[in-house]
């Protein structure tokens, strides 16, 4: 009798050149073959969500019999109509999206802008060794690119996006911007509360009384360095706060040491560790790349996995605005506008039409396009990105194994 | 049923298509699954109680199932607890995609099923007069101040501006005002005109009307026999001076009449689906949109002489004919089994849906308002002749928010009279199996002000039949669900 082998909707499958994966969304159980006999038998899942066979071939049958245990698979009789699936491939998903985008029926496209990060100035006494590499790895001020944001220009942004929209003021150090404090007003007195200010650290002191105005979340770049974490320390009561962070840039296992050791501890529940790459592989290799129990530890449900099959979440609905008046969709990138060029609408409609930036997936990027795990594996990052290593984890395309670190 | 019961609603359904293929969908989940006969009749044993053995494996099956989400119930006294508020109304008329002026009630025809003639008796009674200019300016300046309001999106999505009647060029002081003046206005977004007219004075207003780009949807129910119920005051018919003016168009303004002429069309006793078609598509390469009568509001004295002439779309008999599949290209969402089956995959699947909203966006179950109607202003805002403010042309001129002068007055009275409806309704919504796939708007549902019964109220039973049947239907015509994918855009 010919019957199906469907596989079950909740149920998420992958196929590379060399092997399989069946993972089961409901309780995360995963079952994974390099038998390349098996690999062949099951490749027109594919394309479908089914394969029709008169028999199943021998060798195939204890894993089928595992796949069915496991509410993977079922055996379906096969009757004159094909039954009906919404089985949905990425080509699907995207193709519907562009068609709606196209025809703009649908898209109020700046509700997909949750995240701004205007650079202010690039005024800055400071001189970071970090200033031209972190802003693209992490949240954080640069000089990079010369200019100032006017008034006016503020304005403008402020009011071509919406008021949940999560605004975050960069600098170079922003205390240096003649017109900060008329800024932030503007943006309170619009109800733009969902506001973050990045300053620096030895501006705390001079800004106290700024600072206690602020309705803001405030984050303080700091250097894992000795001095600055003595001062810091001297002037503990200004930093406690709740809505102050303090930003670390750390580059290795001393840097860590040394905050854990020398902060204040009245002060260390605020540390955020921001981990730079700069020429460190090892330190990241350690604390960054994903491993094989970090891919498993959480059972992932279909929502996530169709997320990162369509679109990169760290970069999604962000943008930045550097003093110059370029906009960038990712730090990483090029920029895709200037502010004089183009209205933010404009710059984010013909993003989700192009499909660069926002939807860098791991199927977009060498060699994760070949990998297994594309699907499951955490989306692209900045760090990825930067460093031009795309594949920041412990998986072995060649050997086709996870190996250790 | 007591209210607690409401709340059970069972999820999971197990289903049998006519071909033979078995399912198990979940509602709740939005999650279809093409199942064995095995696993039908014991999952079918484990749901009914029966004493019947179970296979140990369907057993462990079911319960692995029922241990992450499936076989759920729904609670639907959480899921349909919405109501409107004054918020979502001035949203609504804040990013307005359409107003539509009824600029008089006077008309050059008398047409046997006007909405507005003796079969009705649910409007407001003709008076032969027109509305002023002024009072049309007074809307167009609100829905200008209210575009600059916090309750405006961001959205640059075009607002229609209509003209409606009666016949609108009668009034065509009021058009030619009205255009000018919004056209000498600022607007956050583009604006465009529409008329819907029955094509007899479009001669004289011609040059108007394509220099501004108007949309036109010009009444025409087929031939000369189909339109037989178009009649002039002294009986005569009117098809083909209609006839002459659409071809003056088409002769004038050739690239005018192909992308901007449409034609609507009244399903009746002397036409048909394949004859309207017949006729506008050989003579004006056009597909029609084909509509029955409008059975709500029809007078007790009319009621036979409505019933003599009412049809809807009949699919059964419209497959027997040789043109079916040609009709079925052409017609697409104007069949009811499209509609019927694009409804379904829009509520119970995500297929679909804008699939970024799809997925970055958490799908709420709760605070539904009951009912498939539309939030006031959420599709237009219809001035009538009589300045009243409505918020559809469909529905009967007794449900009005308030008066062109009085708009602000009007609305909060409106959110409660809305509030008051649904609270009505939501005992019978809650209860209802095809409660988050309605599509019936409650003005349409008789005694509305008193005890109101919804006739679409669906049965488990019923329900299961309608599954089915989309199953049924969705494997007999695969090719459909491709082009409903591909083709339906939803606003």
């Amino acid at each position: 009798m010919k019957y199906k082998l469907v596989t079950e909707p909740y149920n998420y499958f992958n196929i590379s050149d060399k092997s399989l994966i069946f993972y089961n969304t409901l309780d995360g159980e995963k079952v994974v073959s390099s038998d390349l006999d098996i690999v062949e038998y099951f490749s027109h899942l594919k394309a479908n969500n089914f394969i029709v066979k008169d028999e199943e071939p021998e060798f195939a049958l204890d894993f089928i019999g595992e796949l069915i245990n496991k509410f993977m698979i079922s055996r379906v009789e096969f009757s004159s109509k094909t039954p009906v699936t919404f089985f949905e491939n990425n080509h699907d998903l995207i193709i519907n999206d562009l068609k709606k985008l196209k025809q703009k029926l649908t898209i109020d496209s700046l509700k997909y802008l949750k995240k701004i990060n205007l650079y202010l100035t690039s005024d800055c006494d400071h001189d970071c060794t970090y200033c031209h590499k972190a802003y693209k790895q992490f949240d954080c001020c640069t000089k990079a690119k010369k200019g100032n944001i006017d008034f006016n220009q503020f304005k403008s942004i402020i009011n071509q996006i919406y008021k949940n929209t999560e605004v975050t003021l960069f600098g170079g150090d922003i205390s240096k911007h003649k017109d900060l404090v008329k800024l932030v007003n503007y943006l309170y007195d619009n109800k733009y509360y969902n506001t973050h200010i990045s300053l620096k650290w030895d501006t705390i002191s001079e800004n106290t009384k700024f600072i206690q105005k602020l309705q803001s979340v405030i984050h303080i770049s700091v250097l894992a360095d000795s001095n600055q974490i003595q001062t810091i320390n001297k002037h503990k009561e200004l930093f406690w706060h709740p809505n102050i962070t303090l930003n670390f840039v750390i580059e290795n296992k001393d840097d860590y040491d040394l905050i854990q050791d020398n902060l204040d501890p009245t002060i260390l529940e605020q540390v955020d560790y921001q981990l730079l790459f700069n020429e460190n592989p090892g330190f990241f290799k350690e604390n960054v790349y994903t491993d094989e129990d970090d891919l498993f530890e959480q059972t992932q449900s279909v929502k996530e996995i169709r997320t990162k099959r369509l679109l990169n979440s760290n970069f999604f609905g962000r943008l930045s605005i550097f003093p110059d008046g370029s906009v960038h969709l990712n730090n990483n990138d090029n920029q895709v506008s200037t502010l004089s060029d183009k209205t933010l609408k404009q710059v984010i409609e013909e993003e989700l039409i192009t499909q660069k930036s926002w939807f860098k997936t791991r199927q977009t990027v060498e060699p994760c396009n070949k990998c297994l795990y594309h699907d499951l594996c955490p989306t692209v990052s900045t760090y990825e990105l930067f460093s031009g290593i795309n594949n920041m984890c412990h998986y072995d395309l060649d050997l086709n194994s996870w190996h250790n670190n | 049923m007591q209210k607690n019961d409401v709340s059970k609603m069972r999820s999971t359904f197990l289903l049998k298509s006519k071909n033979n293929n078995h399912y198990l969908f979940d509602k709740k989940l939005k999650e279809l699954k093409a199942i064995s006969k095995a696993e039908y009749e014991n999952f079918d044993k484990i749901e009914s109680a029966s004493n019947e053995k179970v296979s140990s494996f369907f057993s462990r099956k079911c319960q692995f199932l029922k241990d992450h989400g499936y076989f759920g119930r729904i609670d639907n006294l959480k899921k349909f607890s919405g109501r409107l508020s004054l918020d979502n109304v001035k949203y609504n008329i804040a990013n307005l995609t359409q107003l539509v002026f009824e600029v008089t009630d006077r008309c050059n025809l008398n047409c046997t099923y006007c909405a507005y003639g003796s079969l009705y008796c649910d409007y407001d009674i003709r008076h032969n007069i027109n509305l002023s200019f002024n009072e049309g300016k007074k809307i167009i300046d609100y829905i200008i101040k209210q575009s600059k309001t916090n309750y405006a999106n961001l959205s640059s999505k075009p607002l229609i501006i209509s003209f409606y009647g009666g016949e609108p060029l009668l009034n065509f002081e009021f058009i030619e005002k009205t255009v000018h003046y919004v056209n000498g206005k600022e607007f956050n977004r583009p604006v465009s005109f529409s008329m819907t007219t029955n094509g007899l004075l479009i001669h004289k207003h011609l040059d108007f009307l394509v220099k501004h780009n108007f949309n036109l949807l010009i009444s025409l129910d087929g031939n000369e026999e189909g339109n037989s119920y178009r009649v002039f005051k002294n009986d005569n018919k009117a098809f083909s001076e209609i006839k002459r003016n659409i071809d003056i168009i088409a002769e004038r303004y050739p690239q005018y009449f192909k992308e901007k002429v449409n034609f609507n069309a009244v399903l009746h006793n002397r036409n048909s689906v394949i004859s309207i078609m017949n006729y506008v598509k050989s003579t004006y390469n056009k597909i029609p949109r084909i509509a029955p009568l409008n059975d709500s509001g029809i007078r007790e004295t009319s009621k036979k002489e409505f019933e003599k002439m009412f049809k809807v779309i009949d699919e059964q008999e419209l497959s027997k004919n040789e043109k079916y599949r040609d009709v079925c290209k052409d017609l697409f969402l104007n069949l009811p089994s499209f509609t019927t089956i694009s409804t379904f995959l829009l509520n119970n699947t995500s297929i679909f849906k804008n699939s970024i909203n799809n997925v970055l966006l958490d799908r709420n179950e709760t605070g539904y308002i009951p009912t498939g109607t539309c939030t006031p202003f959420s599709k237009k805002m219809f001035v009538t002749v009589n300045k009243k403010i409505m918020f559809c042309e469909r529905i009967s001129q007794n449900y009005f928010a308030g008066f062109i002068d009085n708009m602000e007055e009007g609305l909060a009275s409106l959110v409660e009279k809305y509030n008051e409806y649904i609270q009505k309704l939501e005992s019978q919504c809650q209860k209802c199996y095809n409660n988050d796939s309605c599509s019936l708007c409650m003005y349409y549902i008789e005694n509305l002000d008193d005890k109101p019964v919804c006739k679409h109220f669906t049965s488990k039973e019923k329900y299961k039949n309608y599954l089915e049947a989309v199953f049924t239907y969705l494997e007999n015509n695969e090719q459909n669900i491709l082009r409903i994918k591909n083709e339906v855009v939803i606003d």
